[in-house]
């Protein structure tokens, strides 16, 4: 358990406007969570990650990966940020959270070491109070 | 067995004497023929040279002996020696072919001509013979008479199917295994002409090779062609024929050899089209397949997310204490059941599409078609200041559900305003051509493009966009992709980058 002085900051890369307000809600009134970032595609988000390299403490914690996204999707999004870590030193556990079922998605997940967990929508209180100590 | 008796009479005078006799001697003795002079029972009186070296018996050993019982061994053929000796009892000349022995039991083949010779009272008092050795000739026969029987047999009793037939087509042998192939006996196939029993499309088909295999451009030809049955069924066969020239190289005969490969043509029809078939089945498990996997990204994706969002956010209002927090979930539970209720009706949509490839057609013209839609979108048009050209020469109309035209004519150009590149006026052309196959519409515009190396696997995918454009819904080139493929068509598109796009829409014919 994260104490008060130590609350993470959480990015949330994902198109959909519902999924990003209620999760922003969910994590206010967790107290975990200092900040959240959100980014509706992968691009932006690789964005904001380089060019924030020099400033390690505005980096984010955590990051909340969607799948189905237009533009830079979910799988894009890996891929640059694989390149991106390999040049700068830093770990950013990654959690995808998709509405997806489809097996395939599943399997493709087992490919990136990267992906700490998969969570399927929605992610009830519960889960989410689970996903914030990862 | 050789033998013949002669009549033939050679009478001597009582004093027929010694001083004729080595006349008589002397030339025999000179000959390489055996010459054996016996008395009346045959036994040797005389013998020249050529007797003595042949058979290694000298004069000496063979005098009184008869000839048959000094120079006859156990291969001998009996019959021919019991002839030979009736004609001796009988007193007749006779012509005889036998197999000898030597001193050394050698065997030898022997013509033998022997004459009695008579006294003026008509009595036998000798008898004389010239032998010739004939083994040569002998085992020559032999030997033609064994390749005879084996090229019998050859013919006869071959699992291919054989026949010898005049130049022109006229069988005169057919073996078995052919009369069987075509279900006849082989009296009604001899003398039968080739062509009659040829199916009547393949009767052309060897005349070409054959006169050129005559001429002597070839000894021989292969050629697979059909036969008729006696059934009138079909028989496949592989014909090999081959031309037979007499001593003055003219051709006398043709030996046809005859395969039968009825099962394994039929075989090979079926497996052909089973493999169609299965290519068939598969390209459209392919479709089938593909299309399921979209539709398992629907529903992942747009139905789903926005269930899942009901349920977090009926979980976040029964949580809030706040009344003003508690209307603001309500206002997003409204816009998330709007926008499932759209998505349901954009994919019912796609399903009717699919489910009515049988949507009737009408003949179009493309012209008029785009025109419509260019006072659909006449707002938009002259809001953008777009300039659109067509030219639909080389392919003016096309067999298609109107419905349908409309709307691929509509997205597409529609789609060419919306990511019109604002640096420069929007120019749109429109083409038509012609393949073997398709007719096929090529709208290409100077507007953004789009990324292809990024979101080319992403192209006419539901609610799939690739500008950050607020009028994006990615709806429009799913439902045209969708249109386009229910009628047997394909749709592709190139881009670059801030160059345009030219989207490319196969028509089946």
């Amino acid at each position: 358990m994260e104490t008060n002085g130590n609350k993470r900051l959480v990015a949330i890369i994902d198109d959909d406007r519902i999924f990003q307000l209620t999760a922003t809600k969910f994590m206010e009134t967790s107290g975990l969570v200092s900040k959240v970032l959100q980014f509706p595609d992968g691009e932006p988000a690789i964005e904001y990650i380089q060019g924030h390299l020099d400033r390690p403490n505005e980096l984010p914690d955590l990051l909340l990966l969607d799948i189905n996204m237009p533009l830079s999707d979910g799988w894009m999004f890996l891929e640059d940020f694989r390149r991106l870590i390999k040049k700068a030193n830093i770990r950013i556990p990654i959690i995808m959270v998709s509405s997806s079922i489809d097996p395939s998605d599943l399997e493709r997940v087992r490919q990136y070491p990267e992906i700490a967990e998969y969570v399927v929508k929605p992610v009830s209180s519960e889960k989410w109070m689970r996903i914030l100590q990862v | 067995m050789s033998f013949k008796t002669k009549d033939q009479r050679v009478v001597v005078d009582d004093d027929w004497g010694l001083d004729e006799f080595r006349v008589l001697s002397l030339v025999a003795r000179q000959t390489d023929n055996l010459v054996v002079l016996t008395g009346k029972k045959g036994q040797i009186v005389w013998v020249n040279e050529a007797f003595e070296r042949i058979t290694g018996y000298s004069f000496e050993e063979a005098r009184g002996i008869t000839p048959g019982m000094l120079l006859q061994g156990p291969d001998s053929d009996k019959e021919t020696v019991r002839k030979i000796r009736q004609s001796l009892l009988n007193g007749e000349g006779f012509y005889a072919e036998i197999l000898n022995y030597t001193k050394t039991k050698i065997p030898y083949w022997i013509a033998i001509n022997a004459q009695p010779i008579f006294n003026p009272q008509g009595e036998i008092i000798h008898f004389f013979a010239i032998q010739t050795v004939i083994t040569d000739r002998k085992e020559n026969e032999s030997r033609l008479i064994k390749s005879e029987q084996t090229f019998s047999k050859a013919f006869h009793y071959s699992g291919v199917g054989k026949a010898l037939s005049t130049t022109d087509g006229t069988i005169l042998e057919i073996n078995n295994t052919l009369c069987d192939m075509l279900g006849y006996n082989r009296a009604e196939l001899t003398f039968k002409g080739i062509n009659e029993i040829t199916h009547p499309e393949d009767i052309e088909k060897n005349i070409d090779l054959l006169k050129r295999a005559l001429k002597g451009e070839m000894d021989h030809y292969t050629l697979e062609k059909r036969y008729l049955h006696k059934n009138t069924s079909t028989i496949w066969v592989i014909l090999d024929v081959s031309v037979v020239r007499n001593a003055e190289g003219t051709p006398a005969f043709l030996i046809s050899e005859v395969q039968d490969i009825t099962t394994s043509k039929l075989m090979q029809e079926q497996i052909i089209l089973q493999k169609n078939q299965l290519e068939e089945t598969a390209r459209r498990l392919t479709k089938r397949n593909q299309q399921l996997e979209e539709f398992n990204q629907i529903v992942s994706h747009n139905l789903r997310a926005p269930v899942g969002n009901i349920i977090t956010l009926l979980e976040l209002y029964d949580f809030s204490k706040d009344d003003a927090e508690k209307y603001d979930y309500l206002q997003l539970l409204r816009e998330t059941g709007q926008l499932l209720s759209s998505t349901l009706d954009e994919i019912i949509e796609v399903l009717r599409v699919r489910q009515s490839p049988d949507i009737e057609r009408k003949n179009l013209k493309f012209e008029e078609v785009l025109q419509k839609v260019m006072r659909m979108l006449a707002a938009e048009i002259a809001a953008s200041d777009a300039e659109v050209v067509y030219d639909f020469r080389h392919a003016e109309y096309i067999n298609y559900p109107p419905v349908y035209l409309e709307s691929i004519f509509l997205n597409l150009l529609s789609n060419s305003i919306k990511y019109r590149n604002p640096t420069r006026q929007l120019k749109v052309i429109y083409q038509t051509e012609l393949d073997d196959r398709n007719v096929i519409l090529r709208a290409t515009d100077n507007g953004l493009g789009i990324d292809m190396e990024k979101y080319g696997h992403q192209v006419f995918k539901l609610h799939k966009t690739f500008h950050r454009s607020p009028e994006a819904k990615g709806i429009g080139l799913y439902m045209t992709r969708n249109q386009v493929e229910t009628m047997g068509g394909e749709i592709d598109l190139y881009s670059k980058v801030n160059e345009g796009a030219t989207f490319l829409v196969r028509f089946k014919k």
